[in-house]
């Protein structure tokens, strides 16, 4: 399942959190990631996107040894694809190497080696990962997935409630372990651990279809029915829980419900395969390049993360550099790039990278708009503005563009009329909290006061909780009258 | 006919197993043994690849073992693929017929039958379409069909044309011989896999490694279902018949009446999609129920990428369930059948899939091999993607078989490591053929690998426990009784069964059903519904034994 980004970008909606703007990539989200993600296995011409278990079929499995490679018989995106394999191990290898003593390098290697298809050294390096450091869940996470792919299922929950008993129950740690234990026949273990994954305070959609699936399993034909429907509550085009509201309609003799049940199974089906086929036709995927390089950049960012945990931030800014290069759509890298300069003062350098980014890329609207940022950054207004109209220019769809716009234009106190009417654009594009709230304070500088009270209403609405918001709008409220 | 005298080699081979195997670990109750290199046979598989890596080179391809010469042994006929653009062979490979000749030798017969096809074979069936009391073969190419008619002199006669059962230049799959509407002949069914011609190709790769396309790179393709006549020839009846109305990618397929009300339905794996189950109403016009029945999809309702089909009962409640494998990071999936004609996923309550997962699986079936009164599960294993170790280590191009055993209490147990040396082997499955191939009463094996030699496993598991074979003969239903079930009494027992034309992955086998017994002396009733609804009932028979029965012999 995968939703469109307005910037042009789309994601998984069972990744990561948000990767926008403003998003702080979380500890060790980077290992996540690797382990995660990863280019596409061929495993997915045959399967399609559904349950946890298909969309761990679609798992990368790269490349060993490019022999091919040096027989000089690939075609140039294979002999690409091969040697970047080759640079993601290397680069994770040497930072094993260089930070031996750390459990974050080896989880590194780990990730690195299960996702170019090593899992027997995946295993090793994961291994020496929690000798370093035996609480690191995610490890065990890592290592289950292996276990599970192996279709070790005693091993794959040993690991799993290892992980869980190491760090806080996690829906992803929890769904696996219900996977696993329902796949070994073990239905009421399975559904305690899947019944802890919907209790916890963000239940995933995934944890409700997979509790419904060990319900099915033991006959718990109505409590089966109830998860469906809230899987489906949370994830409305979620085609395997509408398989398993049917089913358990069938078995519960609730035939009309079955029926619309199956009908809407039949239709979302029908999409999925549409579209693993259209993605089967696509050159991009049969030579596997782009994801190949969305996985490698991932290594990289994760080998960046270690650096600078080791203040080795010039060689955490070279491959974070080149993280964003491989993986064009990646806003968390540019953040981090970005980042680094900030905090390392370095805007003018931070300039050069996004400047060669931007010749690299001179389609991707990503780079102009962190490239605005830094600009802005150093008062360069008019480099600034330059750039953020590109942003518009190449997503016009996208609200980013008209808000950094609105905002550097409020910032220098230039125009501003013309930022109230970008930051109505971004509300009509995104209607978010921080963009009405931007409204409202242009409302507010270009006299509006029925505008701003307006727009600062509706922040609040959509962000209760921010107290920015709520103290301009009490401020609003308590002006006298003009 | 195999003299080897019952009860005492056995005994004493099985001795000597437990003897070599390790004290740790004392043998499976079930032994198959690798016998290959004693049997002669020579034929080795090729899938005609050249390195391009076209789609076909992946399915290819099943086996038949039948009695081809009614001498009262069973026979193996070995497909084989043919030379695909790029590829160079000399001389051409061709389709092998080996006569068992008993005593585990068999004789290749190729040339003197005349069954030799050099087109590129991928599915094969077997059955007495002209009721003259041999059996004839249906082979479903990649290209033009064959139907060789047998002359019953050990010889074949290419029928094709004037049967009319070419069926174009598609790409084929599996194939069964059905009595769709009772009349008492054979009707074919032949499965199509995708809409693939040399223009279409496509490769790809795999982190820069050459791999196969997957089935849906090229679009699924109605199947073929043709009328007999009666008169040596076929109609096409796809369209009227409603089978031309969905598209598939066939792979494998079974005949069966899945629902019981004494008609044959048509259940086809389709390879990446939903299955399909096609319901008769008893005259030869089918309705697609697949997901109706619980048979299409998974318990996730992933349409799997379905390799072989079989059925048999594997809890001995009177009802057929089925079995069904997969591509990796897919389990083989068991359906256990519910009644009233639906079905239900239960693969992981019983352990039907263990050591499946991270195998592309093949041939499989459900087969008594200690003959202890329930049905185990052999797999055959194998990946398709040649270049799979280079990028994947969770799996591998050859694998071990697994064999399952059913542990009575409706589970089974892998006990793969423990049952011989015959599972020891890694190979690349395809097809896999479970037939008594010595006469000595249990089920033996007989496994095609893709680019190598076949496997030939031996049944040594210990003696002790009693059968029965059946075999049919009809007279005013189809000769050998296709489509009739039996149903087996003995005590506390009750076991059926079905005689199925084509099934498991895209092969031929098991004609004569056999039934393990247990520790039971005697069978109290055998009945036998012959499709249109007439019954024979034969009372108290003696176990250990080839039983003959023939059609409105014995009435109840």
């Amino acid at each position: 399942m995968r939703t469109a980004h307005k910037c042009g970008r789309v994601r998984a909606t069972r990744s990561l959190p948000c990767c926008c703007v403003g998003c702080a990539a979380v500890a060790l989200g980077w290992f996540i990631l690797v382990a995660e993600e990863g280019p596409e296995s061929e495993e997915s011409h045959r399967t399609r996107s559904g349950s946890v278990a298909q969309l761990e079929a679609a798992a990368v499995r790269p490349v060993r040894e490019p022999a091919a490679v040096s027989e000089g018989v690939l075609p140039r995106p294979q002999a690409e694809a091969a040697a970047l394999k080759q640079e993601a191990l290397a680069v994770a290898q040497q930072v094993a190497e260089a930070y031996p003593d750390d459990a974050f390098a080896y989880a590194l290697l780990g990730s690195a080696a299960y996702n170019t298809g090593h899992s027997e050294q995946a295993t090793k390096y994961l291994k020496r990962c929690l000798e370093l450091n035996p609480n690191l869940a995610e490890a065990y996470a890592v290592l289950a997935r292996i276990a599970y792919d192996k279709g070790n299922l005693e091993e794959t929950v040993r690991l799993c409630k290892e992980g869980l008993r190491r760090g806080p129950p996690t829906a992803d740690g929890l769904n696996r372990l219900g996977r696993a234990l329902m796949d070994l026949g073990r239905t009421d273990e399975a559904i305690a651990a899947l019944d802890q994954a919907v209790r916890l305070p963000r239940p995933e959609s995934e944890s409700h279809y997979l509790l419904g699936q060990a319900l099915i399993q033991s006959g718990r034909y109505a409590q089966a029915r109830e998860s469906f429907l809230r899987a489906i509550e949370l994830l409305p085009e979620h085609t395997q829980a509408f398989f398993g509201l049917y089913t358990a309609c069938v078995r519960l003799g609730r035939t009309e419900e079955a029926a619309e049940a199956r009908e809407r199974f039949q239709k979302l089906e029908a999409i999925d395969r549409r579209s693993l086929t259209d993605r089967n036709v696509q050159q991009d995927t049969l030579t596997g390049l782009p994801l190949v390089r969305q996985t490698v950049a991932r290594t990289l960012f994760g080998a960046a993360e270690v650096h600078s945990m080791h203040k080795e931030s010039e060689k955490a800014a070279t491959l974070l550099h080149r993280a964003a290069s491989l993986d064009p759509d990646n806003l968390r890298y540019r953040s981090a790039l970005e980042a680094h300069y900030v905090k390392q003062k370095a805007l003018p350098a931070g300039v050069t990278v996004f400047e060669q980014l931007t010749a690299e890329q001179p389609s991707n609207s990503l780079n102009y708009l962190f490239l605005g940022r830094l600009q802005s950054r150093l008062q360069q207004f008019d480099a600034a503005e330059r750039a953020y109209r590109k942003v518009q220019e190449l997503a016009p769809e996208w609200a980013e563009g008209y808000r950094a716009l609105a905002e550097l234009l409020l910032r220098s106190d230039r125009r501003l009329a013309e930022a109230m009417a970008l930051a109505k654009k971004a509300v009509d594009l995104e209607p978010t909290g921080s963009h009405y709230y931007l409204l409202a304070v242009l409302c507010l500088r270009n006299n509006d006061r029925s505008g701003a009270l307006a727009a600062a209403k509706q922040a609040v609405a959509r962000n209760p909780n921010e107290p920015q918001y709520r103290g301009f709008l009490e401020r609003l409220e308590t002006l006298p009258p003009p | 006919m195999n003299s080897r005298p019952l009860g005492t080699a056995p005994v004493l081979l099985w001795c000597f197993v437990a003897f070599t195997l390790t004290a740790a670990q004392p043998p499976a109750r079930i032994q198959l043994r690798d016998i290959t290199r004693e049997t002669g046979i020579t034929f080795v598989h090729t899938d005609g690849s050249s390195g391009r890596h076209y789609i076909v080179e992946t399915v290819c391809c099943g086996l038949a073992t039948f009695d081809y010469d009614g001498d009262g042994d069973i026979d193996i006929y070995f497909l084989n693929g043919a030379p695909l653009p790029g590829a160079r062979m000399s001389p051409a490979p061709k389709n092998a017929l080996y006569r068992n000749d008993g005593n585990w030798k068999f004789t290749d017969v190729t040339d003197q039958a005349g069954v030799g096809d050099t087109g590129y074979a991928l599915g094969v069936c077997v059955g007495d379409y002209d009721n003259d009391g041999d059996q004839d073969i249906y082979l479903n190419n990649f290209g033009p069909n064959v139907l060789y008619r047998n002359n019953g002199d050990g010889t074949f006669t290419d029928v094709t044309q004037a049967a009319g059962v070419a069926n174009g230049d598609q790409v084929g799959a599996g194939a069964c011989f059905l009595d769709m509407d009772n009349d008492g002949d054979l009707d074919l069914y032949v499965g199509n896999y995708v809409a693939f011609t040399f223009a279409k190709h496509q490769t790809r790769f795999v982190s820069g490694h050459p791999a196969y396309v997957g089935p849906m790179a090229y679009g699924p393709v109605p199947d073929t279902l043709y009328r007999n006549n009666g008169d040596g020839t076929f109609t096409d009846v796809s369209r009227e018949s409603g089978v031309a109305a969905h598209a598939g990618t066939a792979m494998g397929m079974i005949c069966a009446d899945y629902d019981g009300d004494g008609d044959t339905d048509i259940i086809v794996g389709n390879d990446a999609m939903a299955n399909f189950v096609w319901q008769n109403d008893g005259t030869g016009r089918f309705v697609e129920v697949g997901m109706l029945t619980g048979l299409a999809y998974d318990a996730n309702g992933i349409g799997m990428g379905t390799m072989g089909v079989e059925c048999g009962d594997f809890d001995n409640d009177g009802r057929l369930d089925f079995y069904m494998t997969s591509y990796q990071k897919q389990w083989a999936i068991l359906y256990r059948n519910l009644g009233r004609g639906l079905f239900e996923d239960a693969t992981h309550v019983t352990g039907a899939g263990a050591g499946t997962y991270n195998h592309v699986t093949w041939g499989a079936a459900l087969v008594d091999f200690d003959q202890d009164g329930d049905r185990d599960l052999f797999i055959a294993c194998g990946h398709l993607q040649d270049t799979v170790d280079l990028w994947d280590d969770t799996t591998s191009y050859e694998a071990s078989d697994l064999l399952l055993e059913n542990t009575g209490n409706g589970k089974f147990q892998d006990i793969s490591a423990l049952a011989g040396d015959g599972l020891a082997l890694k190979r690349s499955s395809r097809g896999a053929a479970f037939d008594d191939l010595d006469n000595d009463g249990d089920i033996d094996v007989v496994i095609l690998n893709s680019r190598r030699g076949p496997t030939v496993l031996r049944n040594d598991s210990p003696p002790g426990n009693h059968w029965l074979k059946v075999r049919l003969r009809g007279t005013r239903s189809n000769r050998d009784g296709v489509g009739a079930r039996i149903t087996v009494i003995a005590g506390d027992l009750t076991l059926v069964d079905e005689v199925h034309s084509g099934r498991g992955y895209q092969s031929h086998y098991g004609m004569v059903p056999h039934f393990g017994l247990g520790h039971r002396t005697r069978v109290d009733l055998v009945e036998v519904r012959w499709p249109g609804g007439r019954n024979d009932v034969l009372r108290n028979i003696m176990p250990d034994r080839l039983l003959e029965v023939t059609e409105g012999t014995s009435r109840p």
